[in-house]
């Protein structure tokens, strides 16, 4: 076989296009000016917020039958924005009333609020093959105990830190960790490797279609 | 090019990311992409000293490719790549492929659909 992957056509420049829609994603999580949804300001999504919502039990993070209201959506614009004071209910109410007022219909804000939260989500660390082992700690504690070890962080410097920096920073603590010990980690960036497989699966298919009209073509000759 | 005096060259190839093919010792066969791919082409080097101590006269003896790679699996139904299967790999401008065993599997690791394996590899020789 040893089909090199710049001869199967169209593939590079797709290439090019995601790792370049990757690169501008990964820039951006160390720009550090506010993101806007739907013409709210948002800070980037870091897991001081992750714990605030968790704690309000948003239906963003919890599952549950009835589906999410304008409150739900104002509520995560109060906890990601840059105004959010923790136990300043007088700011709060004064923003979730201005905000309820402009705030678009639940089908236009939830999409973009799923895209903010994968674009925070994008290096996420990729799961082990297998049954996945018990959890012994919290997301956080994970993250609050990496970042501490490998740079001496502080836990309130991890949690304050964009989810998009700390899982890039993770990655390279890894492949370093794993290079001390003599070892390869395989990592999965998302949109490049996805590219890259549906186009190899596609010119395999073609070259097994051709392969197969040649041969029917020998026979019937 | 040849290599200036007293000196020899060493990975000098470039391997590009491939579509290869795995042959385990059942014949079954499996499509993986091969990405990160890092061959060394080394040599173990053999020296002989003069009554002073001195090294005099020295060998270069090639030793076997080898190295690693990542295998990022073809589709969800492709199994993981075998210890001990085959693989050809082709350097870029090169048109012979260069046949090597996996001699380690690491570990899968898996996010959105994709899967890939980190493997380590040594040049078949029979």
């Amino acid at each position: 076989m040893g089909v090199q992957l710049d001869d199967i056509p169209g593939l590079k420049d797709a290439l090019a296009e995601a790792r370049e829609r990757e690169d501008t994603l990964r820039s951006q999580a160390f720009i550090d000016t506010p993101f806007e949804i739907c013409g709210v300001d948002v800070e980037q999504f870091k897991p001081r917020h992750l714990q605030t919502l968790c704690l309000v039990r948003s239906p963003f993070f919890y599952r549950r039958e009835e589906p999410i209201g304008p409150e739900d959506i104002a509520m995560f614009f109060w906890i990601v924005s840059p105004e959010y004071s923790p136990g300043d209910r007088e700011t709060r109410d004064l923003y979730l009333g201005e905000l309820l007022h402009r705030l678009p219909t639940s089908d236009v804000v939830i999409p973009k609020i799923d895209e903010y939260l994968a674009e925070a989500f994008f290096d996420e660390p990729e799961a082990r093959s297998g049954p996945a082992s018990d959890p012994i700690a919290c997301m956080e504690a994970l993250l609050v105990h990496e970042f501490g070890a490998a740079y001496r962080w502080t836990p309130a410097q991890t949690l304050n830190t964009p989810f998009a920096q700390l899982y890039q920073l993770l990655r390279l603590i890894r492949r370093d960790e794993a290079a001390r010990q003599g070892r390869r980690v395989a990592f999965i960036n998302r949109i490049s490797s996805k590219v890259k497989r549906l186009f190899v699966k596609s010119f395999l298919e073609s070259e097994k279609a051709k392969s197969e009209r040649l041969d029917g073509e020998e026979n019937r000759g | 090019m040849s290599d200036p005096a007293g000196t020899k060259s060493d990975g000098g190839f470039v391997w590009g990311t491939q579509v290869v093919t795995c042959l385990d010792f059942s014949s079954s066969s499996a499509t993986y992409i091969a990405d990160d791919i890092d061959i060394e082409d080394g040599s173990r080097k053999l020296e002989a000293m003069n009554a002073a101590g001195v090294v005099n006269r020295k060998v270069h003896i090639d030793t076997p490719l080898s190295g690693r790679a990542t295998f990022q699996l073809a589709d969800g139904t492709t199994k993981r790549p075998k210890k001990y299967a085959t693989v050809a790999l082709t350097p870029v401008g090169g048109d012979t492929a260069i046949n090597f065993l996996i001699t380690k599997v690491g570990q899968a690791m898996k996010i959105d659909g994709e899967t890939k394996i980190p493997v380590e590899l040594d040049q078949k020789l029979n």
